[in-house]
């Protein structure tokens, strides 16, 4: 009887030390001690070096990013993805309207309304950006680290969220544009 | 490909009608009848001049709605060192082929594909289960008239994702 | 006394196994230690790429073959792009030729790295595993300064590759050819050397040549029975007539013809042969040339069909493309190696120990991705 309660006296004895411990580190931690705060707080990336200047690389698939201000619209690259990722919508404008050149002097025709790649479906196969004529979509890193640095976690705290929208007009932009100013006709 | 035209010949003789001569001539493949396939197959596996003994490939193919099924065999010698493609056509409504899974053992799984894939049953087939697919699984999902369920064993498959329409 | 109670337990190992490499289930009755029966249960992975293929354009299903056999995904992409290059009739530049064999022979070799590793790791041998990891790193390397990827490349094209050589590649795969060589001595001797691994390899799990040619295994597993078949050698495709090297068979040093050692050693030697290979080709390389020349404007095949066979590390790999002259195919099958070496599978592990098993299924080489594909 006497052996029962001395152990159960020693197991609540230890426990309360081994608490006392953790409780002690728990006011005691510093930081790096603890959880890292991911994403919002991130580890430096290790140096990588495999004998190879990145900026020699073919090229590097770490995420797709679109120069939306490049991009005229032709779809081409929706047309390319075999697992239908992209999504665009591009809106007819009157003919007055004058939307400006691409970097390679294309004039832009259509508007785009919406661009979404969803990243949680791409499976970086590289396709969407070969028939790209005016090279607006690419992904980043390597070679095109001067159009856009590389960025390879993007992590986010809901799967809704890894689909990224690259359109930057407005609803009221769009409602502007497409609807004409009124003509005049000339009358001979 | 002079074997294609040697195995013809040779399986005219020993087997009248069963080739199905082509409308026009071509080297790629031979096409025959279903009925006597397994004694067919004994003989080019055994025959001295053929000697087809690896089963490298069974194919299943569905032409179109309107059109039928069709099995293809790809056939090769190790020892001759030649090749072959043989061709069996058959009826979309119960469609059955007799079984050469006693003859080459490797056609045992290539048998169960097709058999997964398009429904067709091979007579004589020993072991015909499902090898792909789970073995609740409903319909021959390589046909041409496959519609894809909306309800599978009770849960519904999303089309469209979330904030993607 | 009472009566002993005899009879066969019914075990089953994965789908989750270490040794299984994949989701694969073996369903197997033992009686003691024995085998009496093995049945393989696939299709865990199963993730309908035919019928994938029947809604996609020629060129979108390339990534698709990469992600089959995800430990060679040159060579199945080199199949696939060949046969559709032969059923339209495409002519590619010397020079993609050229590449496309380097590619798929460091492909080969890093998968036939992978395979010993991962063979050694079931027979209990931990240290050479991460030594091959080690070489398989650097080719992993040199893929992904050319392509951008390690493991899934997209880099075969229909007409051409998608991105040429990079600045640096040829001195880093001389550098990297001449370490290896004299690394794969060190294999020999930390591993295929090793009285235990002998014990545990040689003399097991014996696939005679007739039942390896009727079940149509093919490959290093066939050329482990002894049936010296190399499609490289004996119908060769793209421009394999080009190069010297030999096609090295299982003669049952160690035990006897067509065992699990022999099925290794093949590996092994073959890896020496894909370095002649690369060798020459890197030494005979047109040093000029456009590799996107030939890269057809649409691909849509004419009406017809073509089974076309290449020679993965695995096997015989063949293609069954049909057309029917839309830039959709109308059927692509594939016929992979692996998958006939596996059914071969509970013919030869019968017999054997519980744990000759697993060393019998790792001497095999299976990817389940191609399996179930
Ligand atoms: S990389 Fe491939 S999967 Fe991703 S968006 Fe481009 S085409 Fe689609
Ligand atoms: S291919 Fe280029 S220009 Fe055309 S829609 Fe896509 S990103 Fe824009």
């Amino acid at each position: 009887m006497k052996n029962y309660f001395q152990n159960i006296w020693q197991s609540i004895t230890t426990l309360l030390i081994g608490l006392g411990i953790t409780i002690k580190h728990m006011f005691k931690a510093r930081k790096g001690n603890v959880t890292l705060q991911y994403p919002e707080e991130k580890w430096p990336r290790p140096e990588r070096n495999i004998g190879f200047d990145p900026k020699n690389y073919n090229i590097i698939r770490s995420k797709l990013h679109v120069d939306i201000d490049d991009c005229i619209g032709c779809r081409k690259c929706e047309r390319a993805c075999p697992v239908g990722c992209i999504k665009i919508d591009a809106l007819k404008v009157p003919k007055e309207t004058d939307l400006g050149l691409t970097s390679s002097g294309t004039t832009k025709r259509l508007l785009i309304s919406r661009f979404d790649i969803d990243m949680t479906e791409c499976m970086f196969c590289n396709l969407c950006t070969y028939p790209c004529p005016e090279d607006c979509i690419f992904m980043t890193g390597g070679p095109n680290s001067e159009k856009q640095p590389l960025d390879y976690e993007y992590s986010q705290y809901d799967r809704s969220r890894l689909i990224f929208k690259f359109a930057n007009v407005t609803k009221n932009d769009i409602r502007r544009i497409t609807t004409a100013p009124p003509v005049q006709q000339e009358i001979l | 490909m002079i074997i294609n035209q040697k195995v013809s010949d040779i399986l005219e003789v020993k087997f009248p009608g069963v080739v199905i001569l082509p409308d026009e001539p071509h080297n790629d493949f031979i096409q025959i009848h279903p009925e006597k396939w397994k004694e067919i197959a004994k003989f080019i596996k055994t025959d001295s001049e053929l000697k087809f003994d690896s089963c490298q490939c069974i194919t299943g193919v569905d032409l179109g709605i309107e059109d039928g099924l069709e099995v293809r065999y790809n056939f090769h010698s190790m020892q001759l060192k030649h090749k072959i493609e043989i061709r069996i056509a058959v009826e979309r409504k119960n469609p059955s082929i007799p079984s050469i899974e006693q003859v080459w053992r490797g056609a045992n799984w290539l048998e169960r594909e097709v058999y997964d894939m398009y429904g067709i049953r091979f007579k004589g087939h020993r072991d015909l289960r499902r090898m792909l697919l789970p073995d609740d699984w409903k319909g021959w999902p390589l046909r041409k008239d496959y519609k894809t369920p909306n309800i599978y064993n009770g849960m519904k498959i999303p089309k469209v994702r979330k904030g993607w329409d | 006394m009472g009566l002993v109670h005899a009879e066969e337990m019914t075990l089953n190992i994965g789908p989750q196994h270490p040794s299984t490499h994949g989701v694969l289930r073996l369903k197997v009755k033992t009686d003691g230690e024995i085998i009496s029966e093995i049945t393989p249960v696939i299709g865990y992975l199963h993730r309908c790429f035919e019928k994938h293929c029947e809604n996609l354009s020629y060129e979108q299903v390339i990534p698709f073959t990469d992600r089959c056999d995800y430990i060679a995904a040159m060579n199945n992409s080199f199949g696939y792009v060949l046969a559709v290059e032969k059923l339209m009739d495409i002519q590619v530049p010397e020079r993609v030729e050229y590449i496309r064999v380097i590619m798929a022979e460091y492909n080969r070799i890093a998968s036939h790295l992978l395979a010993l590793g991962t063979f050694g790791l079931d027979v209990g041998a931990y240290t050479p595993f991460l030594y091959m990891f080690r070489d398989r790193e650097r080719i992993l390397d040199l893929f992904e300064i050319t392509c951008g990827a390690r493991l899934l490349y997209n880099y075969m094209w229909v007409g051409g590759v998608s991105h040429d050589l990079p600045l640096g590649f040829m001195e880093a795969s001389y550098r990297f050819l001449d370490e290896f060589e004299k690394n794969i001595n060190e294999y020999h001797n930390i591993l295929s050397y090793n009285k235990i691994f002998i014990e545990r390899s040689a003399d097991v799990g014996i696939m005679p040549k007739d039942v390896a040619i009727d079940y149509g295994v093919t490959g290093p597993n066939l050329r482990g029975s002894g049936v010296k078949w190399d499609l490289r050698k004996d119908e060769p495709y793209s421009i394999y007539n080009r190069f010297k090297f030999d096609v090295p068979v299982g003669t049952g040093i160690m035990g006897s013809v067509g065992d699990c050692w022999d099925r290794y050693w093949v590996r092994a030697e073959e890896m020496q042969e894909s370095i002649k290979i690369i060798r020459q080709a890197l030494d005979k390389i047109p040093r000029e040339g456009n590799v996107h020349e030939a890269l057809p404007k649409k691909v849509r095949p004419p009406k017809g069909s073509i089974y076309f066979r290449t020679e993965s590390p695995r096997g015989d790999l063949g293609y069954y493309i049909i057309s029917d002259g839309t830039p959709t195919p109308l059927r692509v099958k594939m016929r992979s190696p692996a998958f006939t070496a596996l059914s071969a599978l509970s013919e030869i592990a019968t017999g054997w120990m519980l744990s000759d098993v697993l060393v019998i299924l790792g001497s095999l080489d299976i990817v389940l991705g191609e399996i179930d594909r």
